[in-house]
């Protein structure tokens, strides 16, 4: 498998990245970032042709492994069709994946707003919860803004320091009946 | 609760906390918030951005009946429902909060939102899960493979002060001392990354903890590789 691999290229990403790229979480001074160049299920090969398990699932988002041959064949069958539309005009792309996650969710849920990942995700449920009215007394939310932005970060009970720090509690932060 | 409940729009949160350690919510948690919105009228979001599409074994945390069991109002996610390949999240909408914006105008949005890429690949993506049984292989491998391997290495390493997960989402928690739980330092994390990436496994670590959160495809024999590595390392730190 090593004749795939450009030990060279590998060298060149990780110049380049550190000479250019600004990580998140991140203090950037000390950064040595690992530079994968294939993926294949729950595998990932640096550009030396090393493999490694990956069990991070890059950043816990992998969920159905690395380049798994129905996705990426679906993401090519609609770039040939048609890249990007405005939000505003249905795809039928949209609305297949939208009664599939309803699908799964079951229950009292009738529709999908889609965004781009998990932080706007969160910053837009809680727009729609402060314009909805109030589930048991009806009427508006005191609190209510128009064009309220709050941002997720916002919502951590820490702010991030120094080092490469998600948003985290303390380092034994736990429910209090999980066993020791 | 002390300002008025009036002054409280929603209560967000994590189904299972990810970043912040793994935590289990325990027997009658999220009920309990349930209750208190349901009684003060206050609208219940769970983010399954990373607990979501197959990590705990489940499509949803939430369905899960050992630790959950309750209907939020709104879902945020992101993550596993297309893997990343395209950037994507959303939020799933209760019929009674969607029925409030039928004449309102919801003032939000993102130039690509829904964006056929992401779209296609979500579809294919939840398509693909369903008929390889993916999620249940989370959930099979979390019960009978890792689960009960992160639990042996724990009897055989003092360092690992706790165990924690359902699925595919599991942390250990390092310490000094058991007893204490005093966390390790950092320059033992750094350590203890540094070697399995050496043994040939990318890990996922957060203050003193590693995070054990391989692809819902993971298969038996691949957790026993993972966990023989795992297992080298913390002798290696451990001596």
């Amino acid at each position: 498998m090593t004749a795939e691999f450009d030990s060279a290229e590998g060298e060149r990403a990780y110049e380049l990245d550190r000479a250019h790229v600004f990580h998140s979480w991140s203090a950037q001074g000390a950064l040595k970032p690992f530079v994968p160049a294939r993926g294949k299920g729950t595998k990932v090969w640096d550009y030396d042709g090393k493999a490694y398990l990956d069990f991070s699932s890059q950043l816990v988002n992998l969920n159905i492994g690395h380049q798994h041959p129905k996705v990426v064949a679906a993401i090519k069958a609609q770039a040939d069709v048609m890249t990007t539309i405005a939000p505003a005009h249905a795809n039928i792309q949209r609305g297949e994946a939208a009664s599939r996650i309803l699908e799964r969710a079951g229950g009292h849920f009738s529709r999908i707003f889609f965004t781009n990942g998990g932080a706007d995700a969160n910053e837009n449920a809680i727009r729609m919860a402060r314009r909805a009215p109030r589930p048991a007394t009806g009427g508006g939310c005191p609190t209510s803004t128009p064009g309220a932005t709050p941002t997720s970060s916002d919502r951590s009970s820490t702010a991030p320091t120094s080092g490469r720090t998600p948003p985290s509690r303390s380092p034994s932060a736990r429910f209090a009946t999980s066993s020791a | 609760m002390s300002e008025g409940a009036t002054t409280i729009a929603a209560i967000l949160l994590e189904t299972v906390p990810g970043t912040a350690g793994v935590l289990i919510p325990p027997p009658g948690y999220l009920e309990g918030v349930r209750d208190l919105c349901d009684k003060y009228g206050i609208v219940l979001i769970f983010d399954e951005v990373m607990c979501g599409f197959g990590r705990t074994g489940d499509w949803f945390a939430w369905q899960n009946p050992t630790f959950a069991g309750v209907q939020p109002d709104l879902v945020s996610f992101a993550k596993g429902v297309n893997s990343g390949y395209v950037p994507a999240g959303g939020v799933i909408i209760s019929d009674s909060i969607a029925n409030a914006f039928t004449d309102e105008v919801f003032p939000g949005g993102l130039t690509y939102s829904g964006h056929p890429l992401a779209m296609a690949s979500i579809v294919a993506t939840l398509d693909a899960m369903k008929d390889d049984g993916i999620v249940e292989n989370a959930a099979a491998i979390g019960a009978d493979v890792l689960g009960p391997g992160l639990r042996e290495l724990a009897k055989k390493h003092p360092i690992i002060g706790d165990v924690r997960g359902v699925g595919v989402f599991w942390a250990l928690d390092l310490v000094d001392d058991r007893d204490s739980h005093a966390p390790v330092s950092g320059a033992v994390v750094g350590e203890v990354k540094n070697r399995l990436m050496a043994a040939g496994l990318l890990p996922f670590t957060a203050d003193n903890r590693i995070h054990v959160v391989p692809p819902c495809i993971v298969s038996a024999d691949e957790v026993g590789q993972a966990l023989a590595i795992y297992d080298e390392v913390f002798t290696a730190i451990e001596t």
